[in-house]
């Protein structure tokens, strides 16, 4: 498959753009990086370069992967991790929330922030994963990692997740 | 012992992975039994195990994003995606007509404020001064002449 024309591409905006929303608002959280503006970027850049998408994987997980390599840009030039340690839960809530309880909302704002804390590795692939619902082969082509390291990767997030939510108090969440 | 040490990781590697496949919820009521009755075996394993199974639904944490919050955004990347999708000649055509008329004017007027500020080159309306400067030396070989040519009349 040579390239992906601009037209079909265009028809395809009004559904990747939610998708991608949702996932990069999850990979964000935290940090002072406005999704949107990654969001806008990423669209951008896909249509200046979508001559050089092959097909090879599927064109969200294109798309993704410009997206996380123009968060990783920002990162770097924000430093995040000394952000997410300092941030209240409050930081993790999003205008589009709605909650039933006051309870639902610490309980969901405190995984938000549980996720956020993890390393690097195993924040992306939670996001990818268990927030996106991609399957391990589409996690493996945005990441570049085989299948059965992210398996045993996200057995370690899961873990991980669970030590950190018990000290945060939600001993049955 | 080492032999044994190596069965136990393979069979803890494999485990993780069955843990995982319990929580994304692809296990069968009989695959569940199965793997806790070997999780048995390993009770820090059996710890993790009841943990994870313990942890909320993560693909809820983030719900979805309502879709008028979208609309605004997606028109104005597919109007920004429209522009790509013209062709170069198009787009030449398009940006000369747009702004033919002001990159004339602004060359005319870079060139007449170049030409105003630069130095002007030295003009002579003096022809003897003009002429002085072509021939500084004939002049003098001339005088020499003419004055050596009285002194041999004398």
């Amino acid at each position: 498959m040579a390239g992906y024309s601009i037209n079909a591409f265009q028809e395809e905006i009004a559904v990747l753009y939610p998708r991608l929303n949702r996932a990069l608002t999850a990979y964000l959280a935290g940090s002072r990086i406005d999704p949107e503006d990654i969001l806008q970027e990423t669209f951008l850049k896909a249509c200046r370069n979508l001559d050089r998408f092959k097909g090879n994987s599927g064109l969200y997980t294109w798309l993704f992967s410009i997206g996380r390599n123009l968060c990783i840009d920002e990162f770097r030039k924000q430093k995040r991790a000394k952000v997410i340690s300092h941030l209240p839960i409050e930081g993790f809530e999003l205008k589009s929330d709605h909650y039933t309880s006051e309870l639902e909302k610490e309980e969901v704002l405190l995984v938000r922030k549980a996720i956020a804390q993890l390393p690097e590795k195993l924040r992306e692939l939670v996001v990818l994963k268990a927030i996106d619902e991609m399957s391990y082969t589409e996690v493996s082509a945005v990441l570049g990692v085989n299948e059965q390291t992210l398996k045993s990767r996200m057995f370690r997030a899961r873990q991980l997740l669970a030590v950190s939510l018990k000290k945060m108090g939600v001993e049955n969440p | 012992m080492t032999s044994n040490n190596g069965k136990d990781n393979v069979k803890r590697e494999d485990l993780e992975c069955l843990i995982n496949d319990a929580a994304e919820g692809l296990l069968n009521s009989k695959q569940i039994i199965n793997l806790e009755e070997d999780l048995l075996f390993f009770p820090d394993l059996h710890r993790d195990y009841r943990e994870i199974m313990q942890l909320p639904d993560l693909s809820a944490i983030y719900g979805e994003i309502p879709d008028e919050i979208h609309v605004m955004h997606i028109q104005n990347l597919v109007q920004k995606a429209k522009i790509f999708s013209v062709s170069f000649e198009e787009t030449t055509i398009i940006w000369f007509r747009k702004y033919a008329l002001a990159a004339f004017f602004l060359i005319f007027g870079l060139t007449s404020l170049t030409h105003y500020f630069l130095p002007q080159p030295i003009t002579y309306q003096d022809e003897s001064t003009l002429t002085d400067i072509i021939y500084p030396n004939e002049e003098n070989i001339t005088d020499a002449y003419v004055i050596y040519l009285d002194e041999m009349i004398e």
